[in-house]
């Protein structure tokens, strides 16, 4: 775990939601997203996922379900509700507008690192 | 209710676990050996202990709202419940709203008013807990020098005058140092509050009206601010209106208007004698304060007394006195606290009482509904539903009711405080606007006592519902539980003891009051008129004075329908008296002796205008050439017992012995009750000017048209002479007697409604108890027993618990009867004839009330309740 791991809690929720905004997934096949989609750049810690899942849950933004994996395991998914979608599309933008503010103060004119 | 029956935490490993797994079953299948595969999926893993407490956090968490979740859930379904049951009866359900509205509502306009008098008498002033206020009296400078040298206290300062308007009209004004208000932290409605600039010399005349004043005297101008206000012939600028919940300091008497000390030389010139406020030997403000942060009242207070100390070491020739600082809004309360406390007492036990009558009412009610709702309960205790859940569905049902109740209880309430805002109370105290639906404090009393009330009612009732034996509630003919008649029978007990209290108070009031008005004053106050002046804005030397009140009494003499007028410093039937210690000429008095004697400055012809009679001697001259005196016959026997005419008499320290000339009749002007007191009558004509003279007026016929007269005829004789009150004796003896009169409103109404409860309670009761007797009753008159009979038996019996009652009732009643004798004009507490009518009241009522379900009972056809079981 090096700096990038230390992403602010926004950031990690902010995963979580948009992992599953493609259907219900247990946290195994969460973690194995970010890291194929992050091409394991920013390398998260897998178990504070879980904090951040259980997390999610009990604000309502996600729901969770035992069900069959895979392999045939009992697994628990999770699943975004209504509310979370909404705050996908929130944080989402508010996160873009963050991004493009910070590469634009970086594109700056002046002496480059 | 998902996870309830979960373990959270086996979940956790569970899922915890499966992620390690397969992370250990992908290395492996990537062709990495076991013990590595594990290793690095602990590592990708982090820090699984903190992960895994901190999901357990969450959970832990999560469940204990689900709990909570579902006992609301279980709540919401009882309410639901309750609900309906109740609108299964609307009959039941509206008799018990209306009665506990009536108890709420009774209590909560009480407490709306007495928040406003007692609990929070300053309004408009922030954060007043933290203000005080003295009693005596300080110079400018000396406040000047207070206020700059404390460190402990914020000292401002606040000095009362009237002030001459225009036309004759007269207003209450308060003279401010400049940081008054700020002090005070008031704001402005309209316009600015005066500043420390204001209150600098040479800054331009300025004023501040009341709200009040703004809105009754300029009709809420809203183009008041820079307009010019005359003010006993000098003239201030309006800069503002203060907010309108603001009325100063005191509860009596708020001020019309606030100069700054400033202003006062150039605003009130004619003062009695004329003096310079930058002298330090006249005392005329008052103190009021805030306390700075962390400082103590007791600390501030020695800080006072050290600077005083301080500041007479330098100048000793200066008023001074001890501080008492008191907070402010026991200050604001005045003279009149001890009765306001006793009024607020009697009220708030008044009001209690009717809420535990109806209490009471509902209590019964309910427990005769439970009664018939025998058969549910025993059913679903049977089907296993627990007492404690049964209790609980009961208990919300009360609740339920107790909400309704209390809302609609607000409800009455606003009602009642819309008319008793505006009342006037005794000593020119005005009850300030009543927002009751506005008032947090009103509603949250009123929310808690619903609360109490749920439990007083509800809790008999559901308590007797479940403890039932199961076997017995199945069998449809049960005896009625030996425990709930008992229970009933407390509860009309009760109810007929409170029905008496109330109507023993009302009683007491009522007598006392008929006793008040019996009271001969020595004078007869019917066709008097009054008119009080202050010619000392205008005047101030006495022969001016004396010619100006001579003019004023020829023109009053003059108008139509006038038989005589004269003047006095003491308006009979009001509060306002001058007193002096009398050293009578060869009397020995004793050392503890009370040797207080009243004084009053009166022109001739006052003696035929009151109708008092000359014993001895003459009365005074239109002009006395030397100081003499009129004594009444009282002070005459006391002080003289072989004659006053022409002995001597000294009134002040030092003064010289005045010589009496005439002796009158007794009078009582100040109060009704006990002897009258000794009066010294002094002459007018020899003294400067005072600030509030009274013209009496005898009127040939209607002394309340005369009244509206006097204001032009004085405005005729004597231009620019304020008028600051005017009316008749009659409205006067209506006033001293408000507190009497107040009294009797509110415990009349209380009575009578407690009266009515007690009536609907004690039918309720019996009909509810015939019922339950039908079979009974039906044997009895099979058996041959005419109605008549049945009817003595069901009367006796209900007469029996009244008899009880009332007997209860008067044993309560007689002690909190000696609480408010001090009302009565003389009246005893245990007087026989208040007792007795209450009693007979009662019990008539008690009988009404039992035989009007009786009477049904009797008639119906013993065969048809027979055959029924």
């Amino acid at each position: 775990m090096g700096a990038s791991s230390d992403l602010l809690q926004g950031t990690l929720d902010l995963m979580v939601l948009k992992a599953l905004s493609f259907g219900p997934r247990h946290g195994y096949a969460l973690a194995r997203w970010i890291e194929q989609v992050t091409a394991d750049v920013l390398s998260v810690e897998e178990g504070s996922l879980y904090p951040a899942l259980h997390r999610l849950e009990d604000r309502g933004a996600v729901e969770s379900e035992w069900g069959a994996s895979e392999n045939n395991r009992r697994a628990r998914y999770y699943r975004l509700t209504a509310d979370g979608r909404k705050r996908l599309r929130t944080e989402t933008a508010s996160w873009r507008r963050f991004a493009d503010a910070l590469s634009r103060v970086l594109a700056a004119a002046g002496a480059t690192p | 209710m998902k996870g309830i029956f979960r373990d959270p935490r086996r979940e956790l490993d569970e899922e915890l676990a499966f992620h390690l797994e397969e992370r250990v079953a992908e290395a492996i299948a990537r062709g990495v050996p076991p013990g590595k595969a594990r290793k690095e999926a602990l590592r990708r893993m982090g820090d699984l202990d903190r992960a895994r407490a901190a999901c357990a956090r969450i959970d832990a968490r999560r469940a204990r709202g689900e709990r909570w979740s579902l006992r609301l859930e279980e709540l919401r379904q009882d309410l639901v419940l309750a609900v309906r049951s109740l609108k299964r009866r609307p009959t039941f359900t509206a008799g018990v709203v209306l009665t506990l509205a009536l108890g709420l509502g009774a209590n909560s306009a009480i407490f709306a008013t007495l928040d406003a008098l007692v609990l929070r008498p300053l309004p408009g002033i922030e954060r007043p807990e933290e203000l005080l206020q003295d009693s005596g009296n300080v110079s400018l400078p000396a406040l000047r020098d207070l206020r700059e040298q404390s460190r402990l206290l914020e000292v401002a300062g606040f000095g009362q005058r009237t002030f001459a308007l225009e036309r004759g009209a007269a207003a209450r004004g308060e003279i401010v140092s400049g940081n008054y208000f700020q002090t005070l932290g008031v704001r402005a409605a309209l316009g600015r509050l005066l500043t420390k600039d204001d209150d600098r010399p040479g800054a331009p005349a300025v004023v501040v009206l009341r709200h009040e004043f703004w809105r009754r005297e300029m009709e809420a101008d809203p183009h008041v601010l820079g307009k010019t206000l005359r003010l006993n012939g000098g003239s201030a600028t309006v800069v503002g209106v203060a907010a309108p919940a603001f009325r100063g300091t005191q509860l009596q008497r708020p001020p019309d208007l606030w100069i700054p000390t400033a202003d006062f030389p150039q605003l009130a010139p004619s003062a009695v004698p004329p003096l310079d406020p930058e002298q330090r030997t006249w005392g005329w403000l008052t103190v009021v304060a805030r306390l700075r942060p962390g400082a103590t009242p007791a600390a501030a207070e020695a800080e006072l007394n050290r600077l005083t100390a301080r500041m007479l070491e330098a100048e000793p020739d200066q008023v001074h006195h001890a501080f008492q600082l008191e907070p402010a809004a026991v200050a604001a309360t005045g003279v009149g606290r001890a009765a306001l406390v006793l009024f607020s007492a009697v009220l708030s036990a008044v009001v209690l009482a009717v809420l535990l009558l109806a209490c009471a009412n509902v209590a019964n009610l309910m427990l005769s509904r439970a009664s018939s709702r025998r058969q549910e309960i025993g059913v679903r205790l049977a089907l296993g539903a627990t007492r404690r859940r049964l209790l609980r569905q009961l208990l919300i049902e009360a609740f339920a009711l107790a909400v309704l109740g209390g809302g609609a209880g607000l409800g009455l309430a606003a009602f009642a405080a819309a008319a008793l805002s505006g009342l006037h109370l005794p000593d020119g105290a005005v009850l300030p606007d009543l927002e009751l639906l506005g008032n947090g404090r009103a509603i949250a009393f009123t929310a808690a006592l619903s609360l109490c009330a749920t439990v007083l009612f509800g809790l008999p009732a559901a308590l007797a519902a479940t403890r039932l034996q199961l076997v017995d509630s199945l069998k449809e003919a049960g005896a009625d539980g030996r425990t709930r008649g008992r229970l009933r029978d407390l509860l009309l007990v009760s109810q007929v003891s409170l029905s008496l209290l109330l109507l023993v108070g009302a009683g007491l009031f009522l007598r006392g009051l008929q006793r008040g008005f019996e009271v001969d004053p020595g004078f007869r106050p019917s066709k008097l008129a009054f008119a009080t002046v202050d010619v000392s804005l205008v005047h101030h030397a006495p022969a001016q004075a004396a010619a100006e009140y001579r003019e004023i009494a020829r023109e009053v003499r003059g108008l139509p329908g006038v038989r005589d007028a004269a003047w006095t410093s003491a308006l009979p039937l009001s509060e306002n008296e001058d007193i002096a210690i009398a050293r009578p000429e060869g009397y020995q008095a004793r050392p503890d002796e009370d040797m207080w004697i009243e004084t009053q400055r009166v022109s001739d012809r006052l003696f035929a205008t009151l109708g008092l009679s000359l014993i001895a001697g003459r009365g005074f001259e239109q002009r006395e050439p030397a100081p003499v005196m009129v004594v009444t016959r009282g002070a005459e026997r006391r002080f003289f017992p072989g004659g006053a005419l022409g002995r001597h008499m000294v009134l002040w320290h030092g003064g010289p012995p005045i010589e009496i000339v005439g002796v009158v009749a007794d009078a009582r002007f100040h109060t009704l009750a006990g002897e009258p007191r000794p009066l010294a009558y002094l002459p007018l004509d020899r003294e400067p000017p005072l600030d509030q003279l009274t013209l009496l007026v005898r009127a040939e016929a209607d002394p309340a048209a005369l009244a509206r007269v006097l204001r032009s005829a004085i405005e005729n004789a004597a231009p620019g002479v304020p008028v600051l009150a005017a009316g008749t004796l009659d409205d006067q003896l209506r006033d001293l007697l408000a507190p009497q009169r107040m009294g009797l409103f509110f415990l009349a109404a209380f009575a009578a409604l407690g009266l009515m409860l007690a009536f609907i309670g004690t039918a309720a009761a019996t009909a509810f108890v015939l019922e339950q007797r039908k079979h009974e009753l039906g044997v009895r008159m099979a058996l041959g027993a005419d109605g008549p009979r049945i009817l003595r038996m069901v009367l006796s019996e209900t007469l029996g618990r009244i008899a009880i009652g009332v007997v209860l009732g008067a044993v309560i009643a007689l002690p909190a009867a000696r609480g408010v004798t001090g009302l009565l004009y003389g009246l005893r507490p245990w007087d026989p004839v208040t007792f007795a009518v209450a009693s007979a009241i009662l019990l008539l009522a008690g009988a009404l009330a039992a035989l009007l379900p009786a009477r049904r009972a009797v008639r119906v056809d013993p065969m048809i309740t027979l055959r029924g079981e």
